[in-house]
């Protein structure tokens, strides 16, 4: 995928001149390049475990090779398409939901001249971030049980309460909530910052220009930010079949598992658990694989539509 | 933005400050929740009374917590190692980010879909402690530093920062007689501060709140961070009913306690943060 | 690409790096081979364990030991007062040298897989794990220790020799078990002493009893409490405490091969079981027992519940529930509840499941094969009741008139520099003197735990829990299936009967084909039929 042609074509620089000129930046790039290849990509042989049944003793390499018994066995398991589903379920909701807040709140946030809640609101809608998952599902479970404050509120309002945490449907627009409170601040920070880098002075070419201020956020000021916007979109999209294991674990329970079983809990149980690390890897590299197959995709389409692409 | 100060706009700012500060305020929930068990007694807990302020008001929680093990030690021990991993990210982040934000650079492409595609390769926790293992890194403190010393993630931002900056400026910098990394220096780093003390922020949480290299690879208990430490004291209790050890239920006021103190370093490490989101916008103007 | 040249030479750079860093913490291992060789000389005179021929060439062994962050202020884990002691008594006499390896109480299990797998393990090891234990036996990770055993173990013959045998796999002894201390249940039920008096109940002896006072304390609420929860459980899914006793006395267990078959993971789906699953499902329809209990997940709402007075009967982990009846008794300012058995059998009696006597694993990895002899002498001295209490205690320990050691509070072992938790130093035999003698325990327990009760509630306590004492048989062999699917079995057992209790009664019956079958996918059928299968083998 090399892309040898700039537009600059017209004057082909000689190798030497290039690297001339270039060769700084190749020896920064030296080192990271080096840390990927020796941390990230060399354990990726290990990955083979995947293809073996896996003896903590023996060790990687004498392990016997069962070639894709491990795969069947996955691909075989009702559960396995199951928890598959759900993951895909619940990562587009957490993007049809989830991924538009933050750019609004920071859109809206830009807006506002009063310093003190510009900063106050950004503080503030980071910290749930900190939390862990135990935390926010501890005050997620009490306040949606059936005798909690949202419920009490329902009833009061006069309708019949509603098993929010009982039903596997309703159970998914609990988790999908508590993700925006969970982490729309740290998107928010990232757009902010985008935001800050923003030229001014085109927004305010489209106000004298008689635009209202709907009018100049929606065709100025969110444009200014499409790079960000169009990155994190791709990043979230590569992310499809994957979900960390905390956040459905610890909200969901065993009356709406057939919602909340995700691929990482899956491999938990039936892989990790019984020291399965043969089953786990297979597993994860099928993530991996389908992870890749997206964002590369993503990435070319994001490219042709004129948007800017990762790679 | 100079606009003037019209009914519209004042209604407008009227109507989203009093939003933000709702949001606010319904975000902020869970952690005066946090707050106030910390400060309640471990009874009010057990008893459900414990809401949104604190009941039967204790310290007591976090004298427990400051008490156990060397627990001022291997906090400001946590403190040290995350700042110095924090640099260590850093600079990788701007040496990768800054040369693959040249469109001209030739292989660039190629190194950059390398980058990216670390995202989604995770082998498991076997080959990542094998390989930790073969560079000798085991109960080092290299071990927390090294192996997450860059996130693809964070480098595709600060790459995308990096790409949004006027190629003028570049020129000009060339033409005064700058290399490139002078041109890094003077030049590109200055204009995107923000970014960078975002990533900054990231690596550093990243970094505080990481479990579980430092569970793997570490064997001292000298060497744990202060989350682990207030982990063990959390969550070993509801074990030892199994093992027939006489031990106490860990209030859940101390588990708020530890909470809140794992979380302080960030809560004030932010504000000094935000000072540079605001330096941004004024630089920003510079941008012919 | 043309980075070829420069590759090799950063790995050069790196490599340089590598070694740099490489200078790192850890202590060197320094293995003598010699003291293998001269235990098989030197141990004639096997009368007592510290003879001078027992002290063999100076060795150096690494013990694993739990980390639970509550070390003393200025000291760790590995380097304390405790440890002091116990290196000093092994240097005098067997002239070992013993260092500490901490691992985080809360991850042992994966730490342990992981420290194995990388050959970084010390030289003992342990887990409460028996599918751990079984994996690494048959993987060849362990060492045998037979022969040391045969050699050094006196004492663990002389004091824990019960709980020897779940340590032994074909025959040969791959781990030494822990005995367990206090003999106790696994779960006790509760219910409200005050409550019946002022319904003017008697204590239930059968489950019908029962079920007539869930009921009277539905309509009538005799403690006037604004939410009345008869049966309180909660929904945590990685135990079956909540119901288990109940469901269990349905089923009939024809003898020992249905015991071993079904044994407790596995009672839920035993013959006759079914029964009293639908029968958790009609008390739950009428509001008897707490509901959407299966979405409390971490028992927070469970917890408070019984706090607070509202609950009328509950089933528990045995000793748990202390914590909560102390602070509901000084709130309520009476005693409120006391332990009861009402689940009879078919016949009228009880059954209720005992802890085994033995506990962890205690286990030496293969790569120590060298240091069996050191480690067996590590673990044969702490066998001894003796040197147990004082592990758990501190040498420095008194005793009180029952003869039950006094713990020392957490100011004084912070002062002395004891970590809070010596116990977990203490890895052989937790069977002191006092734990077989019943005024010593009451007697502990009331001093613990003043709110609860008196000397004569604990002394009821005592005697109903064990009524009906019940041991399920129990073998060291692991099947496959097991190995491969147990723990997830495990999971799927409880969310089974957690279903089951939750849906509308009309429902139950084609939910529970269901649910079964999806058990049976998960391997069930494969792992009860293994084990009626080892059962016939050894029979």
């Amino acid at each position: 995928m090399k892309e040898k042609t700039t537009k600059e074509k017209t004057r082909k620089i000689p190798f030497k001149v290039y690297l001339r000129n270039t060769w700084q930046l190749y020896l920064m790039l030296l080192i990271p390049v080096i840390y990927m290849l020796l941390f990230r990509y060399k354990p990726m042989i290990g990955g083979i475990i995947a293809f073996k049944k896996f003896n903590v003793f023996a060790g990687i390499w004498n392990s016997p090779w069962v070639g894709l018994a491990n795969f069947k066995e996955a691909f075989g398991s009702k559960d396995f398409w199951n928890a598959l589903k759900n993951t895909l379920i619940l990562n587009a909701g957490d993007l049809i939901i989830g991924f538009p807040i933050p750019v609004f709140l920071a859109v809206f946030l830009f807006e506002i001249r009063n310093i003190h809640i510009r900063k106050a609101t950004q503080t503030i809608l980071y910290l749930p971030h900190f939390l862990s998952w135990v935390i926010i599902a501890g005050i997620v479970t009490q306040l949606f049980s059936t005798s909690g404050l949202v419920n009490d509120l329902i009833q009061k309002v006069g309708f019949k309460e509603i098993n929010f945490l009982s039903t596997p449907f309703v159970w998914r627009f609990v988790y999908w909530f508590s993700g925006v409170w969970q982490a729309s601040g740290y998107s928010l920070i990232i757009y902010l910052a985008a935001l800050s880098a923003t030229d001014p002075s085109l927004g305010e070419a489209a106000y004298i220009d008689g635009a209202t201020r709907l009018q100049r956020i929606a065709y100025v000021t969110i444009p200014q930010i499409r790079a960000t916007i169009s990155i994190m979109l791709i990043m979230q999209l590569g992310k499809i079949v994957s979900i960390d294991f905390d956040r459905p674990y610890m909200i969901g329970n065993t009356l709406v598992k057939s919602a909340s079983d995700v691929i990482s809990t899956y491999v938990y149980s039936v892989g990790l658990q019984a020291g399965r690390f043969d089953f786990a890897t297979a597993v994860g590299l099928f993530q991996s694989v389908v992870g890749i197959v997206m964002i590369l995709s993503v990435n070319k389409i994001s490219k042709k539509m004129g948007e800017e692409g990762i790679m | 933005m100079s606009e003037l100060r019209s009914k519209a706009d004042k209604r407008f700012q009227l109507f989203w400050n009093i939003f933000f500060v709702v949001i606010s305020i319904v975000a902020l929930i869970p952690i005066i929740r946090v707050a106030s068990m910390s400060f309640s007694s471990k009874d009010a807990i057990l008893g459900g009374k414990v809401f949104l302020y604190p009941v039967q008001f204790t310290a007591e929680a976090y004298g427990r917590a400051f008490k156990s093990g060397s627990f001022l030690t291997s906090f400001l021990y946590s403190i040290f190692l995350m700042l110095g991993s924090t640099v260590v990210c850093l600079i990788m982040t701007v040496m990768a980010a800054y040369p693959l934000s040249k469109k001209n650079l030739k292989g660039g492409a190629v190194i950059m879909t390398l980058f990216v595609l670390t995202m989604y390769l995770d082998p498991g926790i076997i080959p990542k402690y094998l390989n930790v293992r073969d560079f000798k890194m085991i109960d080092t403190v290299w071990a927390l530093v090294i192996p997450e010393a860059l996130s693809a993630y964070n480098m595709i931002i600060m790459c995308t920062a990096f790409k949004g900056l006027d190629s003028s400026l570049y020129e000009a910098a060339k033409i005064d007689g700058c290399n490139e990394i002078q041109t890094l220096f003077k030049v590109a780093l200055p204009l995107v501060y923000p970014t960078l003390a975002t990533l900054a922020l990231f690596y550093a949480v990243g970094r505080w709140n990481r479990l579980s290299d430092v569970l793997y690879y570490v064997n001292s208990s000298s060497l744990y961070t202060v989350q682990m430490v207030l982990k063990q004291l959390i969550e070993s209790v509801a074990i030892s009913q199994q093992e027939g050890i006489a031990t106490q239920l860990v209030a859940d006021n101390i588990k708020s306690a530890s909470i809140v103190i794992s979380m302080t370093p960030m809560l004030i490490a932010y504000p000094f943060i935000q000072k540079y989101f605001t330096k941004g916008i004024m630089l920003g103007a510079v941008k012919g | 690409m043309r980075k070829s040249g420069l590759l090799k030479s950063c790995m050069a750079v790196f490599a340089a790096a590598a070694l740099v860093t490489g200078c790192g913490s850890s202590a060197g291992k320094d293995a003598t081979t010699a003291a293998a060789t001269t235990a098989a000389g030197g141990t004639e005179t096997k009368a007592e364990a510290t003879t001078a021929a027992d002290k063999g060439e100076e060795v150096t062994i690494k013990v694993m030991v739990w980390d639970r962050g509550d070390a003393a202020p200025g000291t760790t884990v590995e380097k304390n007062t405790q440890t002091a002691w116990i290196q000093q008594q092994m240097k005098e006499k067997y002239n070992i040298n013993v260092e500490y390896v901490s691992v985080p109480r809360s991850s042992s299990d994966d730490k342990l897989n992981i420290m194995m797998s990388g050959g970084s393990a010390p030289d003992i090891v342990f887990t409460y794990n028996q599918n751990l234990f079984n994996s690494f036996a048959q993987n060849g990770g362990l060492a045998d220790l037979s022969q040391a055993y045969e050699t050094y173990g006196s004492d663990i013959k002389k004091f824990v020799s019960d709980a020897q045998n779940m340590g032994q796999i074909d025959g040969k002894q791959f781990a030494i078990m822990k005995q367990r201390g206090v003999e106790a249940p696994r779960h006790t039920a509760y219910i409200r002493q005050d409550w019946l008096d002022k319904l003017g109940m008697q204590m239930p002896k059968t489950k019908e009893e029962l079920t007539a006072y869930l009921q009277a304390v539905k309509d009538k609420n005799p403690g006037g409490v604004e939410n009345v929860i008869p049966w309180a459980m909660s929904g945590r899914n990685d135990t079956e405490k909540g119901y288990l006793n109940f469901v269990g006395s349905y089923v009939n267990l024809e003898g020992d091969k249905d015991a071993y078959v079904y044994s407790e993971s596995y009672m839920a789906v035993a013959p006759g079981a079914v029964d009293g699953i639908k029968k958790l499902n009609e008390l739950y329809n009428k509001g008897l027992i707490s509901k959407d209990f299966a979405t409390d997940t971490q028992e927070d709402i469970y917890k408070a519940q019984v706090t607070a007075g509202n609950v009328g009967f509950f089933l528990d982990d045995t000793e748990r529930p202390f914590d909560y009846i102390s602070v509901l008794n000084q709130t309520a300012g009476t005693s409120t509840f006391v332990p009861v058995q009402c689940f009879e059998l078919a016949d009228g009696s009880y059954r209720t499941p005992f802890e085994q006597r033995y506990g962890m694993f205690v286990m030496v990895p293969k790569t120590s094969e060298k240091k069996i002899d050191a480690c067996m002498k590590y673990l044969n001295w702490q066998a001894d009741p003796e040197v147990a209490e004082n592990i758990v205690y501190t040498a420095e320990h008194t005793r009180d008139d029952n003869g039950v050691p006094v713990k020392f509070t957490e100011e004084e072992l912070y002062a002395k520099g004891y970590p809070k938790t010596c116990d977990d130093l203490n890895i052989v035999n937790l069977a002191m003197a006092w734990t077989t003698k019943k005024e010593s325990i009451v007697g502990k327990w009331e001093k613990e735990y003043p709110a609860v009760g008196s000397l004569d509630w604990f002394s009821n306590f005592y005697d109903v829990r064990s009524e009906g004492k019940f041991r399920f048989p129990v073998y060291a062999n692991i099947s496959q299936a097991e190995a491969d699917y147990g723990q997830n079995v495990d999971n799927m057992m409880v969310e089974y009967v957690y279903k089951l209790v939750s849906c509308s009664p009309d429902q139950f019956d084609s939910l529970q084909k269901t649910e079964y079958d999806n058990l049976v996918n998960a391997g069930l059928q494969k792992i009860l039929d293994a084990r009626a299968e080892y059962f016939d083998t050894i029979k």
